[in-house]
């Protein structure tokens, strides 16, 4: 028994250690938009790859689970929070399958389609949904198979025997779930096989019914499967999501209406989504279009999909609109423009969310609405006119238009990261693209000048304070509870620089501090102010001091800390672990004859699970930032002007903007 | 009992054999006979499964014979290593101490043999700094260099500062590590080199001179290397005959950071003395090590053969000085002791051979409020008698603006609301004070101003310098108890401010700021007054906001 669980640890951290580090994280993890992409090409291109794992949900054939089982594979692990959906038709069967390789499920399903379960009419002939394509029978008056199975029974078991088994998908994509059949096949039909014609009404009624039955029975044999279906909200209580191809397809407030409360009613976790195309013209560009739908799905409350219209489900179109995070909604859509007070009444719909605010105008005219408070438009690379990164109060918006707009960045939002307090920050991603407007980072509760960091130092869910000046830290609990101690002496008054993190994997935070003087002496300390561990960062008469920062360089759970030179030395940086053994090699992140310090930060920058070392330039440099990674290779740098500045550059990492990814926080650049 | 059995002799063999085997095994027996005996005895009667145990006790021993014997051929191995092969040759400089100084190492395969992996690793005394290390070495301390085959170099190079006094020595240390079959071998080596000369020095700006009783001694502190030194101090070590010398605070004084070339001028008050003949000893420090020492002994002079006084002029920058007496006379002057950048600290000019006032005009840079010096020489004599030193405060003028801001410098947008601004529709601006830039420390600074009427403060404010911030009504004051302009040259202040335009501001641009004034005082005592104009909507110094101010009717 013992030998058992031993074997059993022995596994699990082999599986632990063995697991390959999230290269991506998901955007619908951290909240809306989440974006599906209908990737239905036969083709998975190993370039694709990367691109298509950036989408939340995606619809492959389900022939790529014997095609391409490995790239699936590789989907999941560039995105491990990645909803992959396999892409079945639930009504209709395209003969071309039947001469593909046996093992391909599409080959498999033919082989298993009984002749009896295909549509016919009066006349014995087989009804055709598309040509090449018979329908099947959905209703329960379908003859009964070889097994007394009829089609809407044997699909959900074929999905349960055939597709999920395979453990590659999260569910299924059921194309064509309509309540209805008289519209798509105008003949008559004798669904119920007496040789007369059912008419309309009898049929529309048989195949309600008979589709009714196959989605329960499909979440009956599937309980834990993502079923999506394209085909109405007749459903939308038996489905996880329903997915709205062309919207609008005929009027905006109806369709919008419907894919509302088609939310409201999806099995638990909803994935309702609607889908805006260019009608398959190559119009990537249209970007008005794509925030129109974006905006209307977002404040509709559903997923989005946006491409080419259903001769091309196939395309990777992003947009700088599906990198925003704007966190969970925070109220339902109301009425912010233009409405008449009809529910169904052209109008501008307005959705409040963690992070921003969503705006669209259904109306035919250009609104000017009146914001709620300052809101940031996007930084955008695409459609410099519509986000165009300004702060806005109100704005105009064109028909048929939407937006999204950011809650302007508060000094909050700096987190586990140091600044002073008072300075201009700007942000950036880890290649210099500007992120947000520069702000003040100036917290009233914090002394002008102080070094500040704002994290959850006691695990209680609450932010706390740390600050730093004239020698002496305080720290401020959110429960009240208040520290103040003096690491370097009763003497020493000069800066401290400070970081924040976990040295020892019990429950607390530890606060890492540098003494940015002789000696360059690194304290290792409790909240409390314990002492845990210290040493000397650099030869002890060097005056410069140090600047600290920690973090998992190498994603094992443990954290490193990182020193950097300050004023006077070379830009060298030296990588210790928490007890203040070398840890690596260091290195110098400028050039060696640079004696102007630096800065140094810790975090995952670009998002790939493990922490990167963020350097600023020191005093009297070019303003510059480079990213290594925890054995010194530069992965990206940018720089920040082409003069040399006087104080040097200071940088932080924190995720500003709540998409999961830490930014670049610079500080030091002149704001007037 | 059972009968001893007989041992047959095998035909065709010996008794010489048999002898010699019985012989020639005796110690094999010796241990044989030792072992069963220990078996008998202590296994036997005490395990359930004695000959198990017993031969795994004697493989454990048969194991660590073979271990030991091992290691002493490996010992002994090593020992017969006659050398490592490899001629290493130090290549530097003549040291200089405080400066960047770079060492190379060389390798070369003596012994025509191909060593390999070797690594090396450099053993240098606390107080010399690695700046840096190519090629770097590991967690070991390590630097691998490769193979060195025959004919081939391999170098370490070393950047690095000394922080020691000229005339020492400084020992080198290497370890030299190579790859040998199945082991590694080390070899230790050291070469001693003498600091030469030191980067930074103290010099008399008079190397011969007499002083009259009370006066200074004027010493150039210079730093003659390529990089900055952060932390410069000068000492009063020593005096023999001027009790009341001083230099600074407690005889130590902090020069701060001396950027590469800046020469400062510092003054080594004599005090009163009776003696003839006193003696000074200054040691200068790099903020780690003293590396240069000044030792002076000079006469005392009964007095200067003219009467000197000097003033701040009326205009900044310049000294009225007024002069009587006979013979050739001259003045050093230095408006700040702390002048740096590379240009002399000081000037000697000459006075005219008669009595008069003199107004003499600085061409080094002048920083307002910061303390001049006159020393007053007298120059008919030789060597010179050096007068009593007179001090004072330069007039200062400190740069002082007031802005509104609707962009940041770097574009990024701060104000939010119509640009330009409309009837009825708030814009936010920002409100900068700029102080600056100015080369000295202030305190009790206080800046004011009063809002216009159409203008409110919000309540955003930003600084990164610690003080008071107050909006009482339309009045908007800061308070910061000191400004250390040293470092940085400049501050500002800024806070949130937002105008809402009414009907009469139509077509032309609103007031956004009013005068606003500026009181401090330095360190030396210099009470600073100063203002600044207003600023309107089309903010000028916004370079992206700039002429956007002229209100719209919407």
């Amino acid at each position: 028994m013992m030998r058992r669980k031993l074997l059993l640890a022995v596994l699990a951290w082999a599986l632990i250690l063995g697991l390959p580090a999230p290269s991506q994280a998901a955007k619908g993890i951290n909240g809306s938009p989440a974006v599906i992409n209908l990737f239905l090409n036969w083709q998975l291109r190993d370039q694709d790859l990367p691109s298509l794992a950036r989408w939340d949900v995606v619809v492959l054939d389900a022939n790529q689970q014997a095609r391409f089982p490995d790239k699936l594979r590789k989907l999941r692990e560039l995105n491990p929070s990645i909803k992959l959906l396999a892409y079945l038709p639930s009504e209709e069967y395209a003969t071309v399958h039947q001469s593909e390789p046996p093992d391909y499920p599409f080959a498999k399903l033919g082989a298993q389609i009984s002749s009896s379960w295909y549509a016919h009419d009066p006349n014995g002939n087989l009804v055709y949904f598309w040509p090449g394509q018979p329908l099947l029978n959905v209703t329960q008056d379908c003859p009964a198979g070889i097994n007394g199975e009829k089609w809407n029974t044997f699909f959900p078991r074929f999905v349960r025997d055939q597709i999920m088994s395979t453990g590659l998908w999260d569910g299924v994509f059921l194309d064509n779930t309509f309540d209805g059949i008289s519209h798509f096949a105008p003949g008559a039909l004798d669904l119920n096989q007496d040789g007369k014609a059912d008419g309309k009404t009898a049929e529309d009624q048989a195949w309600n019914k008979g589709m009714d039955v196959m989605l329960q029975q499909m979440r009956a044999l599937n309980p834990g499967a993502i079923i999506l279906g394209n085909g109405g909200s007749v459903y939308a209580n038996r489905l996880n999501g329903v997915f709205f191809e062309h919207f609008p397809s005929w009027s905006w407030a109806p369709n919008w209406k419907e894919v509302r409360d088609s939310v409201g009613k999806n099995l638990q976790p909803a994935y309702t989504s609607l889908n805006v195309n260019t009608d398959n013209q190559e119009k990537q560009n249209d970007y008005q279009l794509m925030r129109y739908g974006l905006a209307s799905a977002l404040t509709a409350g559903s997923d989005y999909s946006f491409d080419q219209g259903s001769y091309h489900h196939d395309v990777l179109w992003w947009y700088d609109e599906y990198d925003t995070s704007l966190g969970a909604p925070r109220a339902a859509a109301y009425v912010a423009a233009a409405g008449n007070g009809q529910a169904l009444a052209p109008a501008v719909w307005a959705r409040a969310f963690q992070n921003g605010l969503v705006l669209v105008n259904s109306t035919d005219a250009n609104q000017h609405i009146n914001l709620p408070g300052v809101f940031e438009k996007l930084h955008g690379q695409q459609d410099a006119s519509a986000n165009d990164g300004s702060l806005v109060t109100s704005m105009d918006l064109a028909a048929h238009d939407g937006i999204l707009l950011m809650r302007r960045s508060e000094p909050t939002e700096i987190r586990n990261s140091s600044y002073v307090n008072g300075s201009f920050v700007r942000v950036y991603d880890s290649k210099g693209a500007q992120k947000a407007n520069g702000f003040f980072a100036q917290r009233t509760d914090a002394p002008s000048g102080a070094t500040v960091v704002s994290a959850d130092l006691d695990n209680d869910g609450a932010d706390d304070l740390v600050t730093a000046q004239n020698g002496s830290i305080q720290v401020q609990l959110a429960n009240g509870k208040h520290y103040t101690f003096k690491p370097f002496g009763k003497t020493y008054v000069g800066r401290i620089s400070l970081a924040v993190g976990n040295a020892n994997r019990d429950a607390a935070l530890e606060i890492v501090a540098g003494r940015e003087g002789a000696p360059p002496q690194v304290k290792v300390l409790s909240y409390s102010g314990k002492q845990l561990a210290q040493w000397n960062a650099y030869v002890s008469v060097f005056t410069g001091g140090v600047r600290v920062a920690i973090g998992d360089l190498d994603h094992d759970g443990k954290r490193e800390i990182v020193t950097g030179a300050g004023p006077g030395g070379g830009p060298h940086i030296r990588i210790w672990k928490a007890d203040g053994q070398v840890w690596g090699g260091g290195f110098f992140a400028f050039d060696s004859s640079e004696s102007g310090g630096v800065s140094v930060a810790v975090g995952d920058v670009d998002g790939d699970g493990k922490d990167e070392i963020v350097v600023g330039s020191g005093r009297g440099a070019v303003p510059r930032v480079r990213v290594f990674d925890g054995s010194g290779n530069l992965k990206s740098q940018f720089t920040l002007g082409t003069q040399p500045l006087l104080g040097g550059i200071d940088v932080a990492v924190s995720d500003v903007n709540n998409d999961g990814v830490a930014e670049i926080v610079v500080s030091g650049l002149s704001a007037f | 009992m059972p009968q001893k059995r007989k041992i047959q002799q095998p035909p065709g063999v010996t008794g010489l054999i048999k002898h010699g085997s019985i012989v020639s095994l005796a110690p094999a027996r010796a241990v044989t006979s030792h072992a069963r005996r220990l078996y008998h005895e202590r296994y036997k009667p005490h395990f359930r499964y004695p000959k198990w145990v017993f031969g795994f006790d004697l493989f454990l021993v048969a194991i660590a014979l073979t271990f030991f014997i091992f290691d002493l051929s490996m010992y002994f191995h090593a020992a017969e290593q006659a050398g490592s092969g490899v001629a290493l040759e130090l290549q530097a400089p003549a040291l200089k101490s405080s400066d960047i100084m770079p060492l190379d190492l060389t390798l070369r395969s003596t012994d025509g043999k191909l060593h390999q992996d070797v690594r090396l690793q450099w053993h240098l005394p606390a107080y010399v700094e690695v700046i840096k290390n190519a090629p770097q070495p590991g967690a070991d301390g390590y630097a691998s260099l490769g193979d060195v085959a025959p004919g081939q170099d391999k170098s370490s190079h070393l950047l690095v500062r000394i922080h020691a006094p000229a005339g020492g020595k400084v020992l080198f240390g290497f370890s030299l590590k190579q790859n040998e079959p199945l082991f590694w071998t080390v070899h230790n080596g050291y070469e001693s080199r003498t600091i030469e000369s030191s980067a930074l020095t103290v010099k008399p700006v008079f190397p011969t001179a007499s002083y009259v009783t009370g006066a200074s001694v004027p010493v150039v502190v210079q730093n003659a290397g390529h990089v900055a030194i952060p932390a410069v101090t000068l000492r009063l070590a020593g005096q023999d005959g001027a009790p009341q010398a001083s230099l600074g605070s407690n005889g130590l004084y902090s020069l701060g950071q001396l950027n590469a070339g800046d020469k400062r001028l510092v003054f080594v008050d004599l005090g009163a003395t009776e003696k003839s003949t006193v003696s000074l000893s200054l040691e200068l420090s790099d903020g780690a090590q003293v590396v240069d020492t000044w030792n002076a002994s000079f006469n005392m002079a009964s007095g200067a053969g003219f009467n000197f006084k000097a003033h701040a002029g009326n205009d900044p920058g310049t000294l009225d000085v007024a002069y009587q007496g006979n013979g050739a006379a001259r003045t050093l002057v230095s408006f700040s002791a702390l002048a740096s950048g590379g240009i002399a600290p000081y000037k000697i000019v000459d006075l005219a051979n008669a009595s008069g006032t003199s107004e003499i005009a600085s061409d080094i840079p002048v920083p307002a409020g910061q303390p001049w010096n006159a020393l007053p020489i007298d120059s008919s004599v030789a060597p010179p008698i050096i007068g009593i030193r007179q001090s004072g405060v330069a007039s200062a003028q400190i740069p002082f603006s007031a802005n509104a801001r609707y962009y940041a410098a770097s574009g990024d947008q701060l104000g939010v609301g119509p640009l330009p601004p409309v009837v009825g529709q708030p814009t936010a601006y920002w409100a900068v004070w700029s102080i600056g830039p100015f080369e000295a420390n202030l305190r009790n600074v206080s800046l004011s101003t009063v809002l216009p009427a159409e203008v409110k403060a919000m309540g955003k404010f930003a600084s990164d310098i610690p003080g008071d911030f107050k909006i009482q009504g339309q009045q908007v004051t800061w308070k910061v108890p000191t400004l250390d302009l040293l470092g940085s040259g400049a501050a500002s202040f800024a806070f949130e401010i937002q105008a809402t335009p009414s009907k009469q501001d139509v077509s032309q641009a609103i007031k956004l700021l009013d005068e606003s004034s500026l009181s401090a005082q330095t360190e030396n005592g210099a009470q600073i007054q100063s203002s600044a104009p207003g600023d309107d909507s089309n903010i000028q110094s916004d370079q992206k906001g700039k002429d956007r101010g002229v209100v719209e009717l919407k």
